[in-house]
């Protein structure tokens, strides 16, 4: 559940898209757990790791339909591509999904819940079958996965050198496992990097450095800080539990 | 961040802004590693680990060959485009690598070859740029 909150604030966000949201329900889940003994189970099957994000990538779809009807600003890719129908449709983003066309705005509030029940169903009636594909050899999925790893990265721009693009970073993701380096910062701080860019040269020519002093941003900051101090906190008081259980 | 002092306010905001933080943060992270009293305690990874059960030296072998092919298959998409790319790496990777029979192979080619075609260019209509060898022979 948290981690669908997550999802949801996340795709709020234009541009942040589901990687971001899926590596950060995933620190949050991480973050969660009761103490280092429990931390050690995420990376090594335990489905927590893969409940978090899965939870986050789907409920993010909801939070960018936000930014995409009340202010046209589409929160991901496909929401863009919804921009590009409502526009051909004659329909403009803004008040008037929330007023005058407000039936259309439930009616793609009832699709994605709709969708999202059904997923459910389906994923309950042949889940079990599914999850035998994890027993197939590796050499038979390989092929099969790399061929569609390197069309989904030449479908973004349509240009061979993503390829390598692909190669590259994919090679650079290996080295950082082998290494103990972690990736989420890395993704994360490209992903985001160009956004925090913008909006703070934007922040900063208009309200010069007291957009600090404003009540959200300082509540963000709060909020950023407990995130920063909950692994401290929680491991001090995980301390604290063993060394009364000693005595 | 050196060189961004002589730079103008508005372009400089962003370098300092990432920089400084950095800046202490792995100067603590430095001071810490060499006065830290607790050397030896670290978090657990909190992300993907490898197996540690398979002979070093086999792993290395298996990575560079999968990146072998990783790059045959990329230079494969160069010289020849996707739609032929796709089944000659399947099929190569298939009976050479993962040793499986003729006709899996073959089945299984087939059946990759009928996605990429069917979801990507008859259903998506996914432009997929021509082969260097295409265009050099104008087919």
């Amino acid at each position: 559940m948290r981690c669908s909150a997550v999802g949801v604030f996340i795709g709020i966000l234009p541009g942040a898209g589901g990687g971001v949201a899926q590596w950060v329900a995933y620190a949050h889940a991480v973050q969660s757990a009761k103490d280092a003994k429990d931390r050690e189970r995420f990376g090594k099957g335990d489905v927590r790791g893969v409940l978090g994000p899965g939870a986050a990538n789907n409920s993010k779809e909801g939070g960018e339909l936000i930014p995409t009807v009340a202010f046209g600003v589409p929160g991901g890719g496909a929401m863009g591509i919804l921009l590009g129908g409502f526009l051909s449709m004659g329909l403009t983003p803004g008040p008037d999904m929330l007023t005058k066309h407000l039936p259309i705005t439930f009616s793609m509030l009832c699709t994605l819940v709709s969708a999202n029940i059904i997923t459910v169903l389906l994923c309950l009636a042949v889940l079990n079958h599914l999850a035998k594909v994890t027993y197939v050899r590796g050499g038979l999925i390989i092929p099969f996965v790399l061929f569609l790893v390197f069309v989904g990265s030449y479908t973004a721009n349509g240009q061979i050198a993503d390829l390598i693009v692909t190669f590259i970073f994919g090679s650079l993701g290996y080295l950082m496992v082998l290494f103990g380096w972690p990736r989420p910062p890395f993704v994360l701080g490209f992903v985001l990097g160009k956004l925090v860019e913008t909006y703070l040269f934007i922040s900063v020519n208009r309200y010069g450095f007291s957009w600090l002093t404003h009540p959200v941003v300082i509540v963000l900051i709060l909020l950023t800080g407990l995130v920063i101090a909950y692994p401290f906190i929680q491991e001090r008081r995980s301390r604290k539990r063993e060394s009364l259980g000693a005595v | 961040m050196f060189s961004a002092r002589r730079w103008s306010f508005k372009t400089s905001l962003f370098p300092f802004a990432t920089g400084i933080p950095l800046f202490v943060l792995a100067g603590t992270q430095l001071i810490l590693e060499l006065f830290g009293k607790d050397k030896a305690v670290r978090g657990p990874a909190v992300e993907l680990e490898l197996s540690t059960d398979v002979d070093p030296a086999v792993a290395r072998k298996r990575v560079a060959g999968i990146l072998a092919w990783i790059a045959g298959f990329i230079l494969l998409v160069f010289l020849v485009g996707f739609p032929i790319a796709v089944p000659v790496f399947i099929f190569s990777y298939l009976s050479l690598q993962s040793r499986v029979g003729w006709w899996l192979s073959f089945t299984l080619t087939a059946i990759a070859w009928l996605c990429f075609y069917g979801l990507f260019q008859w259903l998506l209509h996914l432009p997929f740029e021509e082969g260097f060898i295409q265009s050099l022979l104008g087919i």
